[in-house]
């Protein structure tokens, strides 16, 4: 019973941290987006032949933005979808007492 | 003769073509020191995150006029969703469904998303040598 629970709590806590590594990864981004966009918009508007050099340059300081990002969704969708390392801890420390 | 339209598009397939060859020499860097299903679980790992990246490429720059921006800005934002979501969903995919160590994936995946870092900012840096 007291395993079970362990278990149960593992799962909840280890479910609330990939909600937040997959909220504030997207909170992040998007503010960080909706920022790169709009100034990019505001260049092109005052300098039109440079468009393409500030299309370059989007892309490169978007990959700075998205690379955390990108990280911390990939890491909540295997804690969500793949073998949570945390849970594996507990089973392995469970086993003496059930004696499996 | 190229355009400054095709030469920005040239350059951000560069630019994920050097990412690519990141991931296969990190690779095979972990491939010797660590063993043949250390590199492969590298290779898929790194892969996951340049594939999604170069198909967002390929289709954000098709066009690069100053008439389209708008257009780039919304294309840019729906396909900078669908690869963080995609190549997300890959690599979870491969850790589940491939026999994979977590760990080398895992850092074959960091490594070619902080590679590109570098990659981007000596691109940066060569810009800058060119236009002065």
């Amino acid at each position: 019973m007291e395993i079970a629970s362990l278990v149960a709590q593992v799962q909840g806590f280890s479910a609330v941290a990939a909600g937040l590594l997959i909220g504030l990864a997207a909170l992040g981004t998007a503010i960080g987006f909706g920022v790169l966009g709009g100034k990019f918009l505001e260049g092109v508007a005052r300098q039109p032949e440079l468009t393409a050099m500030l299309m370059m340059r989007m892309f490169l300081v978007a990959a700075l933005v998205d690379a955390f990002a990108a990280i911390s969704i990939a890491m909540g969708l295997y804690l969500f979808f793949a073998n949570n390392p945390f849970l594996g801890a507990v089973m392995n420390a469970a086993k003496p007492a059930v004696g499996a | 003769m190229l355009t400054t339209q095709d030469s920005t598009k040239n350059s951000a397939i560069k630019m994920v073509l050097w990412q690519i060859c990141l991931c296969i020499v990190y690779a095979g860097v972990l491939c010797l020191a660590a063993g043949m299903q250390s590199g492969w679980s590298a290779l898929l790992g790194g892969m996951s995150y340049c594939l999604p990246n170069f198909l967002f490429v390929r289709r954000v720059f098709a066009q690069t006029t100053a008439r389209a921006a708008t257009q780039f800005v919304i294309r840019f934002m729906v396909g900078e969703v669908a690869k963080l979501f995609s190549s997300a969903v890959i690599f979870v995919l491969v850790i589940k469904y491939f026999a994979v160590k977590t760990i080398p994936a895992l850092s074959g995946y960091i490594v070619v998303i902080i590679g590109f870092w570098f990659i981007s900012m000596l691109f940066m840096l060569r810009e800058g040598k060119v236009s002065q």
